[in-house]
């Protein structure tokens, strides 16, 4: 609240996009911020899973802990965004939104940088990263390396 | 377990109704569903109703705002698809003799508060579960697209298919003089309106606008007593999946083939007994996925089946003959118009008449195909 500002006036919704970590993601977000992707791993089930719980879902054992994962992973489903989702988006349509199956097993949805014709189900993925602010945030790219193979 | 009965339906102004306030939809709509019972206000002593933005203690409110102090009431918030597990609440509060006249309502003047959004804006800081999906931009209609696209992927459904829901939707509309929408479309209108979240487009979309329903529940042999013809609650189900797509499992077998098991076996029927349908529309792909779940068209073929005209008065299965949330109106949840067509359906007094309909099925889904529940209703006999 003590920033100067100079200029034009400072959008106040900006920024409302990005996460709020809380005791279940901070070490998501910390990682991250190291562009490591880790994930939670339930060693009852011996199953990796996605987004952060303490306890694992479908147990609440709390036998679980973070492991890294390798980023790489294929499409699930997408979709291509023309309506923004809010004024932060406004300037990126149209974007590209998957559901990403990570090759550990874990699904999450994120943004994958492509153009909107080069996504489809199946295609092969790869981590990257996307610093907005104080965020590093995982999104995804097409895996080339796997394309060509 | 004595049986159940809906003995009163009614609906508020529909469309855009600026000068009206949500909690006065509510009463109107009561009006209506009580005066069609011939039950009066005194009578109830069930109230069933969620919401947002109201108040905080919605249920509470609206009791107040009516004037009535039930001694059962629910306030599940489980979006469109809630009204139907009110009826399958109320119905087992009436049946076990906890509840006399059970009353459900829903208002809301969403179109004249927000104008036509989509709902895809998004207030505040991400927190909790959400942290991972708005940063990304997800919106609700992209929620959908994920399952559309993979339902297109998994049987080659086609957005011409998708375009056919919405294409025969308006054809029912054109017969509902409340309707938002009356005038034909045509396939080529749907895919070449403004792409919103592919394979999604805007005629693809549920419409946005105010409007409340009620009805009226008590037993079979109170509703044999009152104005209109009962129509019998024969079996209900409900069911929660996941709030996100990510969570969801396989996104194209959604929650309503367990509530349409649980609804089937209840009321001891199948698919093929229906012989009209109300399900919840909010865009073309909820339609699609609610056949499949339902086991109300051939396995995998909801798309061909719906192009062949299994949807029109005429068809294999006319469905959602008042226009549908695509159509007639979706004032941010439309579980309950799906009961109120239903209901006139089997009582003879349609806008758009199925010839001798004895089996309706209601199918409400909620959130991002998140929860569902299905309501199986049959004439008195």
């Amino acid at each position: 609240m003590s920033e100067k500002t100079t200029g034009a006036k400072p959008d106040p919704k900006a920024g409302r996009h990005l996460p709020l970590p809380d005791v279940d993601t901070e070490p998501f977000w910390a990682a991250a911020a190291e562009q490591r992707l880790i994930c939670r791993y339930d060693e009852d089930n011996e199953r990796y899973y996605h987004y952060p719980r303490e306890r694992a879902p479908g147990t609440l054992s709390d036998r679980t802990s973070w492991r890294e994962v390798s980023g790489r992973g294929v499409v699930y489903s997408y979709t291509v965004v023309h309506q923004a989702a809010s004024r932060a988006f406004r300037d990126r349509v149209p974007y590209v939104l998957a559901l990403i199956d990570l090759d550990e097993g874990a699904r999450m949805m994120a943004t994958v940088d492509a153009p909107t014709d080069a996504v489809a189900i199946g295609t092969r993925v790869r981590v990257a990263w996307r610093i907005e602010e104080d965020v590093t945030l995982p999104v995804f790219v097409v895996d080339a390396d796997a394309d060509a193979s | 377990m004595r049986p159940v009965a809906i003995a009163g339906v009614g609906e508020s102004a529909s469309g855009v109704v600026p000068d009206r306030t949500a909690l006065q939809l509510h009463a109107d709509a009561a009006a209506a569903a009580l005066d069609d019972a011939g039950l009066s206000l005194a009578d109830v002593d069930g109230l069933f109703t969620c919401g947002e933005g109201i108040d905080l203690l919605h249920i509470v409110r609206v009791a107040e705002y009516l004037g009535i102090r039930p001694t059962t009431f629910d306030s599940t918030l489980s979006g469109g698809s809630a009204w139907e597990t009110f009826v399958e609440h109320a119905a087992l509060s009436i049946a076990a003799g906890h509840c006399e006249v059970a009353l459900i309502v829903y208002g809301s003047t969403q179109r004249s508060d927000m104008g036509r959004s989509l709902g895809t804006s998004t207030r505040g800081r991400a927190k909790g579960p959400r942290q991972f999906e708005v940063p990304y931009g997800s919106t609700t209609v992209s929620e959908y697209a994920f399952a559309a696209q993979r339902y297109m992927h998994e049987t080659g459904a086609t957005r011409e298919q998708l375009a056919e829901v919405a294409v025969a939707t308006r054809r029912h509309a054109a017969d509902n003089p409340r309707a938002f929408y009356r005038d034909p479309i045509t396939v080529d209108d749907v895919l070449g309106s403004r792409p919103i979240s592919s394979p999604l487009h805007l005629l693809d979309c549920c419409v946005i606008t105010d409007g409340g329903g009620a009805i009226v529940l008590t037993s079979l042999e109170r509703a044999r007593t009152l104005r209109k013809p009962p129509v019998t609650v024969l079996g209900s189900g409900s069911a929660i999946g996941a709030m996100t797509a990510s969570q969801a499992g396989d996104i194209t077998d959604i929650p309503a083939r367990i509530s349409g098991e649980r609804a089937y076996r209840q009321a001891g029927l199948t698919a093929a007994d229906v012989d009209t349908a109300q399900l919840y529309d909010s865009f073309t792909i909820t339609v699609l996925l609610q056949l499949e779940a339902l086991g109300l068209c051939p396995p995998g073929e909801a798309g061909a089946w719906v192009a062949d005209g299994a949807l029109d008065l005429g068809g294999a299965l006319p469905t959602n003959t008042d226009g549908g949330g695509l159509s007639a109106n979706h004032p941010g949840m439309r579980g309950v118009f799906l009961l109120v067509e239903a209901v006139r359906q089997l009582r003879g007094e349609a806008d758009r008449q199925v010839a001798n309909a004895e089996v309706a099925l209601c199918s409400g889904t909620g959130g991002y195909l998140s929860v569902c529940s299905t309501v199986i209703l049959g004439v008195d006999r």
